[in-house]
């Protein structure tokens, strides 16, 4: 199961939920778990991301490299 | 039922495509990214993960991966949008003269609107005279040419590698109609190849309702279908991320799952095996003709040819005429399903002279075997005596 509740960590919003998964999967390869969660405050529509419990910078930096831009770090 | 009508869909699809559509509806009934709840972002993953595996098949990027109703609607999609970038530019299409009116229709009904206009470039059994041929007909406005990978009536494989290189070299879009061949052929986007537009329920073994339109990212495309997308709702321009700005309202998503099912058993099994035994099965099917007088067979022989065999055979009761849906109607009669008639390619008939009487059509898949098609030369020899 690779998606749930809001919980501990950061919540890092990205473009759309197939950006999410795709993100999911790409620091699943660096063994670096994520989870994929809608954005539960209200915003333009059905917002996506992926909540880390690890350094975001270093994260962001790694999904920077499969073209993935951290829209927000919440 | 023996089924040899693969080219139109193929039938049975594997056991873990069932499995995948049945375990669908009952385990990924939740729209995917449409909500935040489990169920939906079950079906998200799920949605993704085919996507994923697809991406894989094809070598691309996957989000430029975009789920399609069908192969028509993805040429739609690439035809309509290629052109709708620039309105006020001149666009000239090219196609061959081979192609399924999923290709031939939309570049007809383009080339009515003013600035749009078409040529047809004739094939040839030689790869370097069709490749000629395009290239002769290019224009400084040509802006895409849409090529078959095959002919869905004589099985003809064109040369689409080295014609998307043609357009590569010239700044051209090349727009590949790839529902006859994939998963029997190698088929990867770039290298010149802009847009791959498939069927996924016939060599990709998904269900009927599933297609795709895989582009390289070189070319932009105007969306002619708007609507919800999930994600910025608040707003009335439709999204520019992929692949949702493609994908506007629900898709099938019990099809997209099993899609990724059927890319997984032409994996598993491999595209050159599963090609190899339907030439096998075509070759055997074709020496049986040879011994059939009253059988006519449109195609000199496999080489260079995708697993079809177009033939049509004299009727007594047409006082040795040829009917190809009197023959397909016979032997459906026997036990047999073949398509005959015009397979929606009017512009393929036309060039086999076959508008009148159209032909059959032998389709084997996987599925098929030997003694099927032994069966079926007995069924025609019965037919014509």
């Amino acid at each position: 199961m690779n998606y749930g509740t809001p919980g501990n960590g950061t919540l890092i919003i990205l473009k759309s939920i197939t950006e999410a998964n795709k993100a999911r999967q790409q620091l699943a390869n660096y063994r670096i778990k994520s989870v994929v969660e809608k954005v539960q405050a209200q915003r333009s529509g059905c917002v996506y991301g992926i909540r880390v419990f690890g350094n975001t910078d270093k994260i962001c930096r790694l999904l920077k490299t499969v073209n993935i831009d951290c829209m927000e770090v919440t | 039922m023996i089924y040899f009508d693969n080219a139109a869909t193929t039938y049975p699809k594997p056991p873990a495509v069932r499995a995948a559509v049945k375990a669908a509806l009952h385990e990924y009934g939740g729209n995917p990214g449409r909500s935040g709840h489990k169920t939906a972002m079950k079906s998200a993953e799920a949605v993704f993960n085919a996507r994923a595996k697809i991406a894989d098949f094809f070598s691309a990027q996957v989000e430029n991966v975009i789920f399609t109703l069908n192969c028509t609607h993805a040429l739609n999609m690439a035809i309509k949008g290629i052109a709708a970038v620039s309105p006020s530019t001149h666009t000239h299409y090219i196609i061959s003269d081979l192609e399924h009116n999923a290709v031939a229709r939309p570049v007809h009904a383009m080339s009515q609107l003013t600035n749009i206009s078409n040529s047809i470039a004739k094939t040839y059994d030689d790869d370097a005279k069709t490749l000629a041929a395009f290239e002769a007909a290019i224009t400084p406005k040509t802006r895409a040419i849409i090529c078959t990978a095959a002919s869905n009536v004589t099985g003809a494989i064109l040369p689409f590698r080295e014609i998307a290189a043609l357009c590569k070299a010239r700044g051209i879009c090349f727009i590949l109609d790839a529902s006859q061949g994939a998963g029997l052929l190698s088929m990867k986007i770039g290298d010149g190849v802009n847009f791959i537009c498939c069927s996924g329920h016939k060599g990709l073994y998904g269900p009927m309702g599933t297609g795709l339109l895989i582009s390289d990212g070189t070319y932009a495309l105007s969306t002619i279908i708007e609507g919800g997308t999930g994600g910025n709702s608040l707003g009335l321009e439709q999204p520019a991320e992929l692949p949702d700005r493609f994908e506007s309202g629900t898709g099938n998503t019990p099809g997209i799952i099993a899609l990724g099912a059927g890319v997984d058993f032409v994996c598993k099994t491999g595209a050159e095996r599963i090609l190899a035994h339907e030439l096998k099965l075509c070759e055997y099917f074709r020496a049986g003709l040879a011994k059939i007088p009253q059988v006519k067979v449109y195609s000199a022989n496999m080489q260079g040819r995708l697993p079809l065999v177009p033939f049509n055979a004299e009727l007594a009761e047409l006082e040795g005429g040829m009917d190809s849906t009197m023959v397909s109607s016979k032997l459906s009669e026997a036990g047999f399903a073949l398509r005959g008639g015009l397979h929606c390619a009017y512009l393929a008939h036309k060039k086999l002279k076959t508008l009148e009487s159209g032909v059959v059509r032998f389709a084997p898949s996987a599925f098929n075997s030997q003694k099927e098609v032994e069966q079926l030369l007995r069924a025609i020899r019965r037919i014509v005596s």
